[in-house]
């Protein structure tokens, strides 16, 4: 037997009183205290683990940029300290 | 479009988000289990919250991730618990009626699939299409024509269950 459809607008008004089965309580100051001694740890964790990460990729950049730079730096060098010693030489003429 | 105080924030906001942790809850984990999540992510979320875009939008989009991601990892053990929030159920209980409704609408919901229930959960909020659209980064046609199917499917759905048909 058909007696009544329920139709979209039914719908709509189940979906809207659906929260009203339950009051919540929030006590905003407490949860504010709380979600920061909860979240900071956390974040805290979190900055922990990118430090380590950082340093450990800092270490290995570390080592292979300076061995490179030093080859580098000693070449310069020696390049400009023949140079200047020729331009040394020519003014002692 | 001002930036409210997350006290605001989550007066403003707690029923809708808690009516949508009742679709995606499933066990073990409850509803309010859920909502907890929500508040949380919303906190860690807040500070970069500029504004720009409406703080409905906002919400219902850190929800549906919460909710979808929480479900995905199917844990109830991680969750954090918040003694600052209760749940109280309300002294008169519903009429049967609109309980078995509510009861039946959840269970059909539920029964779409993941796509399908964001889309139907943010139009029965009455969120346009456009911003539909803009939470779920579908167009509004898609949007248009799978509302159509969605709502004929949920209408069996629930017809059947509550035995009006």
């Amino acid at each position: 037997m058909k007696t009544y459809q329920t139709d979209w607008q039914d719908i709509k008004d189940i979906w809207s009183s659906s929260a009203q089965t339950k009051h919540i309580n929030i006590e905003v100051n407490t949860l504010i205290d709380s979600l920061k001694e909860k979240v900071s740890p956390w974040e805290e964790e979190l900055v922990k683990k990118d430090l380590a990460v950082l340093n450990l990729h800092w270490k290995k950049y570390k080592s292979a940029v300076s061995t490179f730079e030093k080859q580098s730096i000693e070449k310069d060098l020696s390049l400009f300290s023949s140079k200047i010693k020729k331009v040394l030489a020519w003014f002692k003429k | 479009m001002g930036k409210p105080s997350f006290e605001q924030l989550l007066e403003q906001n707690k029923g809708r988000i808690y009516r949508i942790c009742k679709v995606y809850a499933t066990q073990p984990l409850l509803p309010e289990d859920l909502f907890q999540e929500v508040v949380i992510q919303l906190w860690r979320a807040y500070a970069r919250f500029e504004g720009r875009s409406a703080v409905e939008t906002w919400v219902y989009r850190v929800t549906l991730n919460v909710c979808l991601r929480i479900n995905k990892q199917k844990s109830s053990n991680k969750t954090v618990q918040l003694e600052a929030i209760t749940f109280e159920p309300v002294s008169e209980p519903a009429d049967v009626n609109a309980q078995d409704s509510l009861n039946a609408l959840n269970t059909c919901i539920k029964s779409l699939d993941e796509m399908d229930r964001t889309i139907v959960v943010l139009s029965l909020e009455d969120l346009p299409y456009k911003e539909i659209a803009a939470i779920t980064g579908l167009t509004e046609n898609y949007i248009a024509v799978k509302m159509k199917r969605i709502r004929k499917k949920l209408l069996n759905c629930i017809n059947k269950k509550v035995g009006k048909e």
